[in-house]
């Protein structure tokens, strides 16, 4: 038996605080006995009748912390000593609860003071202060995930270098979602674990893939969000590569998913390489990108829409390969026919009403492929298709109300749907709307009933406006707050043509389209 | 480098929105929020000032190892002009930052006339008025003589004091020591600046009778009476150790009496002794001052140190010293404490804040460890949660949390310690401190109690010093 001892002059605590170091410290296995205590003379008779009383102990007086451990081996009893040392100021945070854990802190330093084990810093400030203050969390070691927009392009590119070098990832600017450790993060769904990594430069773009692998059956290792500028060529898909790289040793990750909108040509050749050569079956969808050839030529799984790239994904585990696309069933085909024949004539033209920038993007893709000519405030294709007016729509028009243009100093729309629910409103009673088209975001973060909210609009719309076909998709699970499933009723209920996927939707949208000849 | 230990867990600070801390919470994922504002009030030109003064990190470092290593002793009682080092023959030491006798309030008028009439410089108040006017006497602050004293902090050359010594290793700076006079109890005392017959011959009865006692008593303890020891006791029993002091003095009773009783003879005096601090639940301030005091020196010229190792005021100005800027004092007026009364007396009647005792906030307890004090959360606002905000507030402007003062309410978190200028100046939260309330009058005395915050102009201009010191 080994005995080690310490002795620390003038360090006053509690002695039920040194019962419990004792009780912990002696219930571990290779120690017979530990104790810690104050030196009074009846703490030091009894260390000696336990046979633990060294030279070193009997020295000590009443003001003096006693901590003695008896292990098989020495170095065993020098281990538990310092580990009983650590214990005497080491917070409790195991727990994250606690009376000063529940209080807010004044400063980033005082939060790590009270969980130095904290290891994420979620920044939702003011875009222009957002470096100086994740520059220092990097300095702390902490990973960042940036909410913010109106950051500069060139702190962006400083803060992903930065972490880059530390192993840190860069989320961010402008990442509304994430999930990792089956925690989510800003706006997130509820899903099973799995298989499935996913790195996305899309905020709805990955919640809409994470729906589409929860209702196959399939579960997610995380979620890595970008923000939609890394994958620009000012960036070059800094974070994009990184999180491939961190995706790529995960032993948990076993098919990776990437996605966003199209990257810019220098960025889309370095994100291809690392997924290319990331050693791990990869689905590649990249809203609206037409160089499938290429990445199928790389190796790469490519998919006709974000839902249908999450159900790739899920059928890629396990060997198998292949998923049926997207398509109308039988049902939705013969309202749209019904709707057709009734409607009035003038009413000729698509309305987009979206909160998902990602989802706005996807509609424009997948109906752009049959009616050219959609115009939106986020138009697909920068070089044309931008709305004169993004406040009232002419012709086919999609509108995505997350847009900075309608946030400043709001609340976003997935968080509060009054705006939205106005701009049904104003869309279904502009006697040219043919099809009001939405989407429904659920999940953690999000309003409580958005589906109810939409549908009170619809109903409010469909007095003056009768004719008008209300088509929407859900991105959700039936394990989110909401419950997917009774939204999805509540729109039903309200008339809406509900699809299951969001790509869905936007079939069933042009195919009602289809039919008035523009 | 990938960010694979990303992916164990994420543990969160939440800087900004609340929405996202609670949702967070709601999936049991550990999650502290950050009440983020821009800092310095978003001001470009500080806060590339504060980025460029990073580098007193590492001398922040050594300095707060050497607070945490400090173990302030209580040594002796000797008596002022052959104890305290620069104690001059016709001195008055006095509280906070230099100051001449025109600029003195009340209280410290008070205090000096009686200081002048204990030593038998002048036959009344008046004469001893004309005395403290005339320039014959040099007015110096304690703090220029490894002192402090609460409230007005008068010392005269007879009067007994304590003496307190560092025992840490040399190397960690043990060794210093500081001293402070007995305290006298509450109401009507010279330190609140009364100076009636009553003040006086209680102040001559400690002289002759109560020091020699406790002296005798303390020689009788070879290794003297550890006072980090006590303080770190009584945060565990519901004292602050500025405001709150009975559980503190109570402790030092229990542990002084045998000795007593062993080293004095007449049991009159014995009894006398123990009936004045039965009788005054403050006389360990007197004791946890000047450790605050023996500690926090430590940190005194450590080169590039952004740590205030004094905070005092004088009733006319409040002062902060820098570890990294010797020995200036940094100072703006005096604040008026928000406080409770006494019966008769109301916030008209308050002298601005005054008194060396703000050494205690300086350790990181008094206001800055009102979560220990439930007694006293009235001073705060009279919840328990308001106490604990108080403390958890300091923590975004102190540099660590203490080793070994710790507040069980927050599960035993060290209390927030070593004030950054720095981070005062970035997060614009100044100091809380807890103080009594003397009269604004000479001659009344001690008329409440209360809080209020440090004021802003002494953090900017020390921040401004340093600036221009570290970085040219």
């Amino acid at each position: 038996m080994a005995l080690a001892v310490r002795v620390l002059s003038g360090a006053y605590h509690d002695s039920v605080k040194l019962m419990r170091i004792s009780a912990a410290a002696s219930e571990k296995t290779h120690i017979r006995q530990a104790a810690a205590l104050m030196g009074t003379p009846m703490n030091l008779e009894q260390l000696a009748s336990s046979g633990l009383l060294s030279q070193e102990a009997k020295g000590a007086g009443p003001n003096d912390l006693v901590l003695v451990v008896e292990a098989t081996a020495p170095e065993t009893a020098q281990e538990e000593l310092a580990a009983m040392e650590a214990a005497l100021t080491a917070p409790r945070t195991n727990s994250g609860a606690g009376a000063l854990a529940n209080l807010s802190a004044p400063t980033l330093d005082a939060a790590l003071g009270k969980d130095p084990l904290i290891n994420l810093a979620l920044f939702s400030i003011p875009g222009p202060s957002v470096r100086h203050e994740a520059e220092r969390a990097l300095k702390k070691g902490l990973h960042c995930l940036i909410f913010s927009d109106n950051v500069p392009v060139e702190d962006e590119v400083a803060l992903k270098q930065m972490g880059r070098e530390r192993g840190l990832l860069v989320m961010g600017p402008d990442c509304g979602t994430a999930h990792i450790g089956g925690v989510g993060l800003g706006f997130c769904n509820v899903v099973r674990a799995g298989g499935i990594g996913i790195a996305g430069a899309a905020g709805t773009g990955i919640q809409e893939a994470m729906a589409a692998i929860d209702a196959a059956g399939g579960g997610i290792s995380c979620a890595l969000g970008t923000g939609g500028r890394d994958v620009t060529d000012a960036v070059g898909g800094l974070a994009m590569i990184q999180a491939i790289e961190t995706l790529s040793e995960d032993a948990a990750t076993e098919v990776l998913l990437v996605l966003g909108k199209p990257p810019e040509s220098a960025a889309f050749g370095k994100i291809l390489e690392a997924t290319a050569t990331c050693g791990k079956p990869a689905v590649v969808h990249f809203v609206g990108d037409r160089n499938q050839d290429i990445l199928e030529h790389l190796g790469l799984h490519v998919a006709d829409s974000l839902a249908e790239a999450g159900r790739l994904a899920v059928s890629l585990i396990g060997g198998r390969s292949g998923a049926a696309a997207p398509e109308l069933d039988s049902e939705a085909r013969e309202r749209i026919a019904g709707w057709s024949r009734t409607r009035e004539k003038g009413r000729r033209f698509l309305r987009g009403v979206y909160t998902g920038g990602t989802l706005c993007a996807e509609a424009q893709a997948i109906i752009g492929e049959s009616t050219p000519g959609i115009s939106s405030n986020a138009p697909l294709n920068k070089s044309r298709g931008t709305m004169a007016d993004p406040m009232r729509s002419e012709g086919h028009a999609v509108v995505d109300l997350g847009d900075d243009l309608f946030t400043r100093g709001k609340p976003h729309p997935m968080i509060d749907p009054a705006p939205r629910s106005a701009r049904i409103v104003q869309e279904a009673r502009d006697p040219e709307t043919a099809v009001v088209l939405f989407d429904v975001v659920l999940g953690l973060g999000a309003h409580e009933d958005p589906a109810g909210e939409a549908a009170r609009a619809i109903v409010e719309a469909q007095e003056s406006s009768p004719d008008v076909l209300f088509i929407g998709a859900v991105t959700g699970t039936e394990g989110d707050p909401q419950g997917l499933n009774a939204q999805r009723a509540r729109l039903a209920e309200a008339g809406v043509l509900v699809a299951d996927t969001h790509a869905g939707a936007c079939l069933a949208a042009a195919a009602a389209l289809e039919g008035l000849g523009g | 480098m990938s960010a694979k230990n990303l992916l164990e867990g994420v543990r969160v600070a939440n800087v900004g929105v609340e929405l996202f801390a609670e949702s967070l919470a709601a999936q049991n994922a550990p999650v502290v929020q950050v009440d983020w504002r821009p800092p310095a009030g978003g001001d470009p030109d500080m806060i590339e000032r504060l980025d460029r003064l990073a580098v007193c990190d590492a001398a922040n470092d050594d300095a707060m190892e050497r607070l945490q290593a400090a173990r302030p002793v209580w040594v002796d009682i000797g008596v002022a002009i052959e104890d305290i080092p620069g104690m001059g023959g016709r001195t008055l030491l006095h509280a906070g930052p230099p100051i001449t006798w025109e600029h003195m309030s009340g209280p410290l008028k008070g205090a000096m006339i009686g200081a002048a009439l204990l030593e038998g410089w002048a036959k009344d108040a008046e004469a001893a008025k004309k005395l403290c006017a005339s320039g014959e006497i040099a007015f110096e602050p304690c703090h220029h003589h490894s002192s402090v004293g609460p409230m007005a902090g008068v010392v005269s050359p007879s009067m007994p004091v304590s003496i307190i010594e560092n025992r840490a290793p040399e190397e960690l700076g043990g060794g210093g020591r500081a001293y402070c006079t007995l305290n006298e109890g509450l109401g009507k005392v010279l330190r609140y600046g009364a100076y009636s017959e009553d003040v006086l011959a209680r102040l001559r009865w400690m002289a002759d009778e109560l020091a020699p006692a406790l002296r005798a008593a303390l020689r009788a303890m070879p290794e003297g009476l550890d006072i980090k020891n006590v303080i770190a006791r009584a945060l565990q029993m519901g004292d602050e150790a500025h405001n709150r002091n009975v559980a503190a003095t109570s402790t030092i009773a229990r542990i002084l009496m045998p000795h007593l009783a062993e080293a004095v003879s007449d049991p009159k005096v014995i009894s006398r002794a123990a009936e004045f601090l039965a009788g005054n639940d403050h006389f360990f301030l007197n004791l946890a001052m000047p450790a605050a005091k023996a500690s926090l020196d430590t940190m005194a010229g450590v080169e590039g140190c952004s740590l205030v190792y004094a905070m005092s005021r004088n009733g006319t100005d409040f002062g902060i010293r820098v570890a990294g800027l010797g020995d200036a004092w940094f100072t703006a007026p005096a604040k008026n404490p928000v406080g409770l009364f006494f019966p008769g007396y109301s916030q008209e009647d308050a002298n601005p804040d005054i008194g060396d005792s703000a050494i205690m906030e300086t350790l990181g307890v008094g206001g800055f460890a009102m979560a220990a004090a439930s007694a006293i959360v009235e001073f705060v606002g009279g919840s328990t949660a308001e106490a604990f905000q108080a403390t958890n507030e300091m923590y975004g402007i102190t540099w660590a949390r203490s080793r070994d003062y710790t507040l069980p309410a927050l599960d035993f978190a060290g209390v927030p310690t070593g004030v950054d200028v720095r981070k005062v100046i970035e997060t614009g939260i100044y100091p809380v401190i807890n103080t009594g309330i003397a009269h604004r009058e000479p001659g009344v005395g001690q008329i409440g109690a209360g809080v209020l915050r440090a004021p802003e102009a002494p953090f900017r201009k020390a921040f401004e010093a340093l600036a221009g010191k570290m970085t040219g």
